[in-house]
């Protein structure tokens, strides 16, 4: 798992305070605070100072906050114990026929379970067979360590009880004071992601076979639990076995997403592999969408500033490889990109240098909406690195989504009840789920760039009514025009999960339709991971690990900058 | 809890609106803040105190004499800030228990000398420092709005208002070790 060391975990420690932390590197800090003693009063600390300004703020705003809560009470009335019983009973009264009849039809069932029920005798050969572990489990003497985040139950805990024994504020500590932060005008966006780990190499969970050779009583080990960072680490062994082979392999050739799923699979930046990918992109020729879009995902989550040529080259590829209907293809290089050479950042800049591109020349005719999502996603990037994008390319993208999104409504214009979905072009037929999970995506960066409000985009809207409706973590839902419109199939089922957790984290939510979508996911793919790390749905194993590894991690970043609805404005 | 607070409350209960905005009025600070710190946002902690002085108010009645005023209140905050949070879709800041350690007293943070001391610190602030300090903690500005207004990155923000907590820690530290007996 990825770690962090003393000084990364203080910096993100701040960022943690502010809020301003993505859930990858919460969960590393979380997991490093609970085993330095150092950095967790450091913690305790700085929360204690935060409370002493902000109960300073509060004590400053006092009055104001005084006055809206006269106004709030003063048409309120108290509820007395009498009314509050009557209350529950009327509760009570219409629960309770809910609960009879839920109660008289689980009994029918269970009845109906045990009179039809055959006990099926076992066969005598089979019984002397070997029984391999139907899933593949560690033997771990020591109890789990910590439960997955993301599966905690969404509700509410049970309010605290009041607190009988008030403490001082946490002592001051002994703790290394943290060092000189970087020159801000030249910081990385991200610190280096991970430190080096302390056995470098890659561990392999142990195959099923052997787990089933090893004499145990069952009564005396404890089955752990599959959990996000056993599959995570399994994925990552796998990967890296086959990291040689991904490079070479020209039909891959995705060195790209090999690496960005590096970053987010906790491979340390000093990592001989990584070091090597990192080499090689920065060095190759720009001449793949696909790539140079992941490549500028990459560069621009490793150092903004460092790399901001080279994203600047890769914002250029993409403005001169839009398609004239707005859409991308799968590229051809473009000479412009080399007049691409920007002078190094003088000393007195501050923050981050803006670069306007402009376009030179046109894509060919037409793309897909394949190519043209993560077009996005690499625009999306060079747009965070200080790159100017001219505003006609991300209108005529938007312009696309807009209008190849499927329209089943009967009154035109409206959004369809069931939502609107996405394809592979401006087809004919239905849409389907992996191309709709790029379809919401890429609106929402457009919208995001554009400086509007997605979440009052009614287009993006109806496409989560889609995913909604059809949503699914099993299968790629819709029917997939390039398997004979197979309805709800398992092609590319990984590389939808991945655009899945794109949508729903651009989107900022956390459940799609009632459905709490990482924890489903997580559970899923733990569920499909092969017993070498790997997972398989149609797109090669190499990229659907990684698509599988980039869900687990939740490897997009959110858009922070646009309010969430009801937030951020006091109540008048 | 004092006698002022239990009378007050029992005149709270009784009806009496401005009876209740007195047994409260000491603890919104607390409250403001172990809001803030659960859900991440300024202007959701002043939205979910109001929240919390509503229900309170409406409720008062189940409140037993002997409880803790002061826990109670923060009981329903946690709930309503929780589920703000859960709006925002924000990260879980830092781990829940830690929370709970730091705001176990819900007397004024700023008293004791610890706090004094921190006070005195903020106060000494100046320049770009104590421009941060005020837009964020005391404005409630959005971190990315005040870089803008102070000409800089989001990251160069963020890694300015590490430094002040570095700074003011060490300040207090110097402060109180000058107090103590050598």
């Amino acid at each position: 798992m990825r770690k962090f060391s003393c000084d990364e975990a203080r910096a993100h420690l701040s960022d943690a305070l502010l809020a301003e932390i993505g859930r990858p590197e919460a969960n590393v800090l979380e997991a490093h605070l609970l085993d330095c003693d150092p950095c967790r009063s450091l913690s305790e600390l700085f929360l204690w100072q935060d409370r002493v300004i902000t109960e300073l703020a509060a004590q400053a705003r006092l009055d104001t906050l005084m006055s809206k809560i006269r106004e709030g009470i003063q048409n309120q009335s108290q509820v007395t114990f009498e009314e509050e019983l009557q209350q529950r009973r009327r509760q009570w009264s219409w629960t309770f026929p809910t609960k009879g009849v839920a109660a008289a039809a689980a009994f029918i069932l269970a009845l109906i379970a045990v009179l039809y029920w055959r006990p099926t005798i076992p066969d005598p050969v089979a019984m002397l067979a070997p029984t391999p572990p139907p899933r593949p489990v560690e033997v771990q003497p020591e109890p789990p360590v910590r439960p997955v985040e993301s599966v905690k139950p969404p509700e509410d805990p049970i309010p605290a009880p009041p607190i009988e024994n008030p403490v001082q504020p946490p002592p001051v500590v002994a703790v290394d004071p943290p060092k000189a932060t970087p020159d801000v005008a030249t910081a990385p966006k991200v610190p280096a992601p991970v430190a080096p780990p302390k056995d470098p190499a890659p561990v392999r969970t142990r195959p099923p076979d052997v787990v089933a050779k090893v004499p145990v009583e069952r009564k005396d080990v404890v089955l752990r639990p599959k959990t996000l960072d056993d599959a995570v680490r399994g994925g990552m062994a796998f990967l890296r076995e086959q990291a040689a082979r991904f490079v070479k392999d020209r039909e891959t050739n995705a060195e790209e997403l090999l690496l960005w799923t590096f970053i987010h699979g906790g491979v340390a930046e000093a990592d001989p592999e990584f070091q090597g990918l990192l080499k090689s992109i920065l060095t190759k020729p720009l001449e793949r969408t696909y790539n140079v879009a992941i490549m500028a995902m990459v560069l621009e989550e490793l150092d903004r500033v460092k790399y901001q040529n080279r994203i600047a080259q890769c914002a250029q590829f993409l403005v001169d490889n839009q398609c004239p209907n707005g859409q991308w293809s799968y590229g051809n290089p473009s000479i412009f990109v080399q007049d691409i050479n920007l002078p190094p950042v003088p000393a007195k800049q501050k923050g981050l240098r803006k670069v306007p591109i402009t376009r030179k020349r046109d894509g060919q005719g037409a793309g897909d909406n394949s190519n043209s999502h993560y077009a996005m996603l690499g625009l999306r990037a060079c747009h965070d690195a200080g790159i100017l994008l001219p505003r006609a390319v991300v209108e005529q993208a938007s312009k696309w989504w807009r209008d190849s999104q499927s329209r089943t409504a009967t009154v035109k214009g409206a959004p369809s009840a069931g939502g609107d979905g996405w394809c592979y072009g401006k087809h004919d037929h239905k849409p389907y789920g992996s191309m709709t999970v790029g379809g919401i995506g890429s609106l929402i960066i457009c919208d995001y760039i554009l400086g509007t409000d997605w979440k009052k985009d009614p287009q993006v809207a109806s496409g989560m009514d889609w995913l909604a409706k059809n949503f699914s973590v099993a299968y790629n839902p819709g029917p997939y025009e390039h398997g004979n419109m197979e309805e709800n199939s398992q092609h590319q089922v990984y590389y939808y999960l991945y655009g899945l957790e794109r949508a729903a984290t651009l989107y900022g939510t956390e459940q799609i339709g009632g459905h709490f979508w990482f924890a489903k996911g997580l559970q899923a793919l733990i569920d499909a991971q092969k017993p070498d790390g790997s997972w398989r749905g149609g797109t090669g194993e190499l990229k659907d690990t990684c698509f599988a590894i980039l869900f687990l991690r939740k490897a997009t970043r959110a858009l922070v900058d646009v309010p969430t609805p009801g937030a951020g404005t006091p109540k008048k | 809890m004092s006698d002022n607070e239990t009378r007050l409350l029992k005149a709270a209960q009784g009806g009496d609106p401005k009876a209740f905005e007195r047994v409260l009025r000491p603890h919104l600070p607390m409250l403001f803040a172990y809001s803030r710190a659960i859900c991440g946002d300024f202007h959701a902690a002043e939205d979910v105190v109001q929240e919390t002085a509503q229900i309170a108010y409406r409720k008062l009645n189940f409140l037993i004499p002997e409880a803790d005023f002061a826990g109670w209140l923060k009981a329903i905050a946690r709930r309503q800030a929780l589920a703000a949070r859960r709006r925002l879709t924000k990260t879980s800041l830092v781990a829940d228990d830690m929370i709970e350690k730091v705001y176990q007293d819900p007397s004024p943070a700023s008293s004791g000398r610890r706090g004094e001391a921190l006070t005195e610190c903020i106060d000494s602030l100046e320049g770009r420092a104590a421009q941060a300090v005020k837009g964020h903690y005391f404005d409630g500005v959005k971190l990315n709005d005040l870089a803008d207004r102070m000409g800089m990155t989001s990251v160069a923000m963020r890694q300015l208002l590490h430094r002040v907590r570095v700074v003011l820690l060490e300040c207090v530290r110097r402060r109180l070790s000058a107090e103590s007996p050598s």
